[in-house]
């Protein structure tokens, strides 16, 4: 009798505890089928592609490689690429390419969710189509922004372009770089559709969401990076017939904009895409330049180049230029006589203030916090002028120079006139190395126009005294000039994917 | 009337007049093999005086002549001794050849064994001053290394046996106390004092019976309990201690030096002043001096153990309180245990039961770890370490640091002085290891046995910013002048984790001479893990009222027109289970030959459905050669058995990272999972979190032994040879993945590793004393080598390269070997670095092609301790050395005190006074102006051996003469003095060369504990 009560406890306790101990779902696990439920689902879903999007990585490799910056006093040795040490284990590479392929992911999971859901009626087929056509606008950004860095040669088709991706990837998934044609291709593909089911559902113009203005803007700079320059103008104009720059040089405005203080009329704003930080959500931008604050007791990390810094000061004596005040802090330290300097890099403070923080975003984290302006009017004027060089229409292209300058001085000049086209070139090169510095640009723009220009990067003696190595200046037909490294992180699970040239 | 109370009287004095004349006090040492027996019971027989040897063997008795003195001890023969006219009794017991040794879930004898197995007893773990039990193991058991990283008192330590079994996954030895699974990385709260031995479970044919979790070894912990039949004994231990920072070698700077060096190159305060000031300057701070102390220490220890016919128990209390050498940290600790165990009347049931409670309490500085050792305003150790000499510490008071231009390297050191004062990290736990242990005997062959344990454990953190502190003020004030901020964080972990197994066991003996023995065991067990954690952080205190731990009222409100003081709240809970059955099978014949098998299955809550279940096995043998007839003749061979098993054992920790980490590591990886979270705008999103890898399955380790226990010279030469090879398959790694799936690796079995390694360990007595007037001498030691090699990697060429960590996992290689450029020296033309290219060529410009493997990493080839036991009269000595060899790490501080940019912010080495000029060109140290410090690829510049010997342990110490002690109320008594860390012979310039760390910067190192001590027996 003993024996078969005990025989009996041991079996039941046997079949209790097989599959309490065995089969365990953990608290708030979540899948995919779960997740997409309905419409409203689906507009959620996409705030995780703007979420992924932003530009943190690819603004700060720019400043901290390229000759915009230099090393501020609390950088220490600044970071490998400041040195110009670029290999396949550079952190930048890694995280552009990671972080874009991670929007791209994110865009591509919306895509497929909505195959799971069915439109009930026009008011959700609105949002259907808003919610995909926003997920293939930033997909196309997201390729755009991998093209720019990683791409080969963006003016040759039929060079190493990216990998262009369209559904959502297992993980056994290794695919090789697709050509610079079909990338473009892929990308142009993309703004169409987004266009056509933006147009279709209605969607008014936000300068923090995406907006078919946004489709547009990012059409023209697609296409201006490969020599497109047909469409790129085509959409240019399309841009600045809802956009445009003020006629003369407004200080206060400029200013505000880029405390993200909007007090004009959104279209007036000189943004036309902005990705919105708030306390929460959102990089730090600020951090990039000052660890604490934009001042000099901040502790700055990257600051603005000394020769950068000459011309503006030089345009402020003049012409008046509203750049020099709003893109320097005035704690900044400036030693008249900086190469002279004992220790420049302490004495010689250029304290970068184009991100000053927002005062509407509270504590700490407001002073370093501000909106990332991803493409402003200002850039349209840009890609035209450009296109006019390609034209031969230097004229033009001065022309298009002149309404950016006009924005800018408070004493108006008259256009500039070119020689050559690479006269042209440079002075593109030069306008946009000031009006979008610290925006992620140089390292695309010496890529793409530095051979047109004949221009590279150009250091200041001083600002390489602070850095170890001895490479100062650096040619635009450097091979890190060129194109950055497919990260180690790729390689290693897709060993056969084509490396650039020199890495 | 008269008659009979003269009867009485006169019976009361003949008993009087025996007693007086009979009784005499005799005393006597019990000993055996390894030297004095602690707790062996002393009776007379027929009689009810009975006594109980003290640490060292003495006792004391009162018996008379006719008397028969018996003295028993639990796994000894008994010895039955007349007292005759003798006062001093010593007798030597040996070992039963029924000693109970513990192999896993039974009981065996010493010749019945068939496994590879080390004990360590209560000798060599009670006494040392090291908080840690676990710690205290370091350089004891062949093939097991404990490294600790940290000087904070009692913290983890990393335990590997026989090398690193897996990548991801978890490496760390199984650990049971009592027979209840606990925690492998909370051993503060654990009192040292109550263990009377450790065995550790090397090879297969011990671990494979743990199944899932025996992957890494099994460190099995045995408390005290009581005798049968024994009276109260009562002891009580008492040490206090100092605990000193052990000095570095980096030959830094004094003021006048540093500040030259800062004038000639026109950086710093140096740059300030004229060459005559300098000669002058008198300011000399050594930040070591400011931030390290001497903690003293304190530990209190109260056993009491008894035991009757049918019960025994053991009872302890014990207090300890340690500080860390750095400023603000320390560990106090309060443990009550009770281990009761017991039989029925006709001795069919047996139970025992073990309960412990622990708390305890630890401050830090959580600066030191997290990767914040770099941070100049939170690490104290980089104050330490950076502090300018020529910046006195009187300068500080909390006004200096007011503003954001006092908050300069130069003051980073004031910052971090001000965190001490103001800033606390505290930790409490409790701890509650529970156990029962119930076996019934069914019949003569058949017992039905349940064992259960939980360990439960509830950890509170408070780590607190004070509004007052420097760095609240200073963020308060970037908000506005007038405000003030500080934080409070305070979370609540619990674990608790539950066992339960019920086996029935059968055990037959037959043949004519009950020659064949075998035992034939089936189990079901069953596990489960349940872990719960809270935590907030609020931030705005209010300094008039508020107190670490508490709100009463201090917690500033959020108001509507800023976020400034929105507290954050989170929780999680997590729950693993495994269920197994396993069974065992033993033959035995005449204690020559034997033969073991194991079956376990497995299944695990990791896995899916498919891959839950995993089945381990293994298969032993032994015999035991000097039961031979041939090796009869050969007198001074005692023992000699040979050993050889193989088997299996599995691993479902994943990965120890993920998640909550290690035990609730990787629970559901094998699911694809979104998370929702707020997002851009502050709109709530959802995002996919993991991708699951359905192929998931055990990692499994096949580990192969064979061994030879040897004992000779009567017993004199005693030890145990192992070689093995233990082989990971199915090896949980990352498989990286191309990053166009959002992700660059995921958890994955990939690839095979295996360990290879030989193990040594002796002991020889060179003097046996049978008397306390003769030396008694006895030296140990043990060596064991250990080769890692990765022989698959699942990867293109068979390789990753972690090129930022300047190693790489290859096929052929060692795990994590290194992989760098050699570094040639400094450039007679040009002061720049020369590195090696791969060509041979010097080159000032190398690239990652230039790496190259260095053979080694930084886990060591040989390792192990050694050292002697000695008395002589009442003096005791005892050393214990531990070594390692092969290893290599990174000193990034040495980098850091090497590095130029740094001249006129921080402390520097003096060695850059020898730095290249163009008048002395031939030197180690390259031009301050070198433009290749940093050649953006990892080189072996800083990559120094931390090969190391150390005395880990020493001890001296004097037991008092039993004349002396008859006087008093005490049975036994003694004092000692003893030292960890005492001595290090290395080349590894900083404190520590026992840290697990492959770069060492800025950390908390291990210290020197010194300590006396006093031992009573009541």
């Amino acid at each position: 009798m003993k024996k078969i009560i005990l025989t009996i406890t041991a079996a039941a306790f046997l079949l209790y505890s097989c599959e309490d101990a065995q089969e365990i779902v953990q608290p708030s696990e979540f899948n995919f089928a779960a997740a997409f439920q309905n419409i409203d689902d689906l507009k959620t879903s996409t705030i995780a592609v703007y979420g992924a999007a932003d530009n943190q990585d690819e603004i700060q490799f720019t400043s901290h490689f390229t000759d915009e910056c230099a090393l501020g006093n609390s950088a220490a040795s600044g970071s490998a690429a400041a040195r110009l040490q670029l290999n396949v284990g550079d952190f930048f590479a890694e995280e552009i390419w990671a972080n874009n392929y991670l929007t791209i992911l994110n865009a591509n999971i919306v895509l497929l969710g909505s195959n799971e859901i069915t439109p009930a009626d026009a008011t959700e087929q609105a949002l259907f189509d808003e919610s995909i056509g926003e997920a293939y606008a930033l997909r196309a950004y997201a390729h755009l922004k991998l093209l720019a860095y990683f791409g080969e040669d963006l003016s040759d088709r039929n060079s190493a372009g990216i990998i262009n991706v369209d559904f959502v990837p297992s993980i056994e998934d290794v695919l090789p770089r697709n050509t610079v044609g079909e990338s473009i291709d892929f990308i142009n593909d993309d703004l169409d559709e987004a266009e056509r089911l933006l147009t279709n559902a209605g969607t008014g113009y936000s300068p923090i969401f995406v907006s078919v203005d946004f489709v547009r803007a990012l059409r023209a700079r697609a296409n201006a990076y490969v020599g497109n320059y047909g469409a790129a103008v085509t959409a240019a104009n399309n841009v600045l017939s809802n956009f445009s720059l003020p006629t003369a040089a407004d200080s206060d405005s400029y200013g505000n904009l880029w405390e993200d203080v909007y007090t004009l009329t959104s279209t007036n704003q000189e943004v036309i895409f902005r990705f919105n930080a708030t306390e929460n959500n959102g990089n730090s931008i600020g951090q990039i330049y000052n660890t604490n604050a934009s001042t000099a007791a901040g502790a700055p990390l990257y600051e603005m180049s000394r020769n950068l810094f000459n011309q503006l000061e030089l345009n402020e004596a003049n012409f008046g230029d509203i750049r020099r005040q709003i893109y320097i802090d005035p704690t900044s330290i400036i030693a008249a006589d900086y190469p002279s300097t004992t220790d420049p890099r302490e004495d010689d403070l250029l304290v970068v203030d184009k991100y000053p923080g927002d005062v509407s975003i509270p504590s700490l984290v407001g002073g370093y916090t501000n909106d990332q302006k991803v493409i402003r009017t200002v850039e349209m004027h840009f890609i035209l002028a450009e296109a006019a060089i390609v034209n031969g229409d230097l004229m033009e292209a001065a022309a298009q120079i002149k309404t950016i300058r006009d924005a800018r001085y408070t004493i108006q000049q008259p256009a500039p006139v070119y020689s050559s086209a690479i006269d042209a070139w440079q002075d593109v090169l030069a306008e946009r190395k000031i009006e979008l510095f610290a925006e992620g640009h140089r390292y695309i723009d010496i890529k793409r126009l530095g051979s047109l220009a004949n221009t590279g990067y150009d250091r200041n003696e001083t600002d390489c005294s602070f850095v170890q190595g001895n490479e100062c200046d650096l040619s635009f037909s450097d091979f890190r000039a060129r194109a950055l490294p497919i990260p180690a992180e790729e390689i290693r699970a897709n060993a056969g994917i084509q490396q650039n040239p020199g890495y | 009337m008269k008659t009979k109370l003269n009867g009485i009287l006169t019976l009361l004095l003949a008993l009087v007049v025996q007693v007086a004349f009979a009784q005499q006090t005799v005393t006597g040492k019990v000993t055996d093999a390894d030297g004095g027996l602690l707790g062996a019971v002393v009776s007379v027989k027929g009689g009810s005086a009975n006594a109980t040897t003290d640490f060292d063997g003495n006792y004391t008795i009162l018996a008379g002549p006719e008397d028969t003195l018996t003295f028993t001890y639990s796994g000894y023969e008994t010895v039955s001794l007349l007292v005759g006219n003798q006062t001093v009794i010593n007798t030597t017991m040996q070992a039963s050849l029924d000693t109970v040794v513990l192999i896993g879930y039974r009981n065996s004898t010493k010749p019945r064994s068939n496994i590879a197995s080390t004990t360590v007893d209560s000798k060599e773990i009670v006494d040392r001053p090291n908080a840690s039990v676990i710690q205290r193991l370091q350089g004891q058991v062949s093939g097991l290394t404990v490294q600790t990283s940290t000087g904070q008192p009692g913290a983890n330590s990393l335990i590997q046996l026989r090398g690193i079994s897996s990548i991801n996954g978890n490496t760390e030895p199984l650990i049971l106390v009592d027979g209840v699974p606990v925690d492998e990385d909370a051993f503060a709260t654990f009192n040292p004092n109550d263990v009377e031995n450790m065995t550790v479970l090397k090879d297969a044919a011990g671990t494979a019976i743990y199944g899932n979790r025996g992957a890494n070894g099994v460190i099995l912990i045995t408390t005290k309990r009581g005798e049968f039949d024994s009276p109260l004994s009562v002891s009580y231990t008492g040490t206090t201690s100092f605990t000193e920072f052990i000095d570095t070698d980096y030959n830094l700077y004094d003021s006048r030096g540093l500040l030259s060096l800062e004038n000639r190159r026109g950086a710093g305060f140096g740059n300030t002043l004229t060459e005559a000031e300098i000669a002058a300057y008198d300011i000399q701070t050594d930040w070591n001096d400011v931030f390290f102390r001497t903690g003293v220490n304190q530990s209190h220890n109260l056993s009491l153990s008894s035991g009757g016919k049918k019960s025994r128990q053991f009872t302890s209390i014990n207090y300890t309180r340690q500080e860390g050498t750095l400023l603000a940290t320390d560990l106090q600790r309060f443990n009550i245990r009770t281990n009761i165990s017991g039989k029925s009347d006709n001795d069919r049931f047996t139970y025992s039961t073990t309960a412990s409670l622990g708390y305890s309490q630890s401050n830090s500085q959580t600066e030191t770890q997290n990767n914040r050792n770099g941070l100049f305003f939170f690490s104290s150790i980089l104050g330490a370490n950076r502090g300018l000499p020529y910046v006195d510490i009187n300068e500080y008071s909390p006004e200096l640091l007011t503003g954001i231009s006092a908050f300069t390297a130069r003051n980073a050191p004031f910052v971090t002085f001000d965190n001490i004062q103001f800033n606390r990290n505290r930790e409490d736990e409790l701890k509650l290891i529970l156990g029962g242990n119930f076996e019934y005997k069914l019949n003569k062959d058949f017992t039905l046995a349940y064992n259960m344990g939980a360990d439960y454990g509830q950890t509170v953190g408070l780590r607190v910013v004070d509004p007052r502190s420097a760095l609240a003020r200073i963020r308060a004030s970037f908000i506005s002048p007038t405000a003030v901020e500080g934080s409070q964080r305070e979370e609540y972990l619990r674990d608790f984790r539950f066992n339960s197994n019920l086996s029935l066991r059968f055990k037959r003996s037959y043949g004519e001479k009950d020659q064949h023995t075998v035992i034939a065991n089936g189990y079901v067990e069953y596990v489960k893990g349940h872990y719960k954690d809270f935590r907030y952080v609020q931030t705005g205190l209010n300094p008039r009222t508020f107190s670490p731990g508490n709100n009463g009222g201090a917690f500033i409100g959020d108001t509507a027109n800023d976020d400034n003081n929105v507290p954050f709240v989170t929780s999680n809970k997590a729950s693993t289970g495994l269920f197994s059955y396993f069974g065992e099978f033993d033959y035995d014949y005449d204690d020559k030959y034997g033969f073991q098998a194991t079956l376990r299955r497995d299944a695990s809550s990791r896995f899916t459905a498919d891959n839950a279940w995993g089945t381990f096995y293994s298969v032993a043998g032994r015999w035991n050669l000097h039961q031979e007839a041939f090796l009869s003749e050969v007198n001074w061979l005692n023992t000699l058995k040979l050993r050889a098993s193989y088997g299996t054992t599995g691993n479902d920790r994943i990965n120890e990272l993920d998640g909550i980490g290690g035990y609730y590591g990787a629970l559901n990886s094998t699911r694809t999972l979104f998370n929702t979270e707020q997002s851009y705008n502050d709109q709530q999103t959802f995002t996919r979190d993991q991708i699951g890898n359905e192929d998931l399955r055990w990692e499994t380790i096949k580990t192969v032994n064979i061994g030879i226990d040897f004992e000779m010279f009567d017993n004199r030469l005693r030890g145990a040879i192992d070689a093995y090879e233990r082989k990971t398959e199915d090896l949980f790694f990352s498989r990286s993945t191309s990053l166009i799936t959002g992700v660059s690796q995921i958890d994955a079995n990939l690839g095979d590793i295996s360990n290879t390694g030989i193990e040594l360990t002796a002991s020889y007595d060179l003097f046996r004393a049978n008397n306390s007037d003769e030396v008694n001498l006895r030296i140990f030691g043990n060596i064991a080598y250990n080769r890692n090699q990765a022989d698959f990697i699942d990867l293109p060429d068979g390789l990753r390269d972690d090129i930022n960590d300047g190693t790489v996992i290859q096929e052929g290689q060692r795990i994590n070997e290194f992989f760098v450029v050699p570094y040639r020296g400094v450039n007679p033309a040009t002061g720049n670095l020369l590195y090696e290219d791969i060509n041979g060529e010097l080159t000032e410009n190398p690239t990652l092609e230039d790496r190259r493997l260095t053979g080694t990493s930084s886990i060591p080839d040989f390792f192990g301790g050694f050292g002697f036991n000695a008395s002589y009269k009442n003096f005791f000595l005892e050393t214990q050395f531990s070594y390692m060899t092969g290893l290599q790490r990174f000193d990034n501080n040495l980098f850091n005190y090497l590095n130029p940019a740094e001249i006129g912010q921080l402390q520097l080495s003096s060695d850059l006074d020898r730095a290249w000029t163009i008048d002395n060109r031939v030197t180690d140290i390259p031009s301050l102006d070198a433009n290749n410090i940093s050649p953006g690829v990892s080189s072996d510049r800083f990559l120094v051996d931390s090969d190391f010997l150390r005395l880990r342990f020493l001890q001296i110490g004097y037991n008092f003469n039993q004349e002396m002690l008859d006087r008093t109320f005490l049975k036994s008594a003694r004092v000692y003095a003893n030292g960890e860390n005492l001595a290090t012979w290395t080349g590894w310039l900083g404190s520590d060369p026992e840290s697990s760390r492959s770069v060492e910067e800025n950390r908390f190192p291990t210290p020197r504990i010194i300590s006396v001590g006093l031992d009573l027996t009541f």
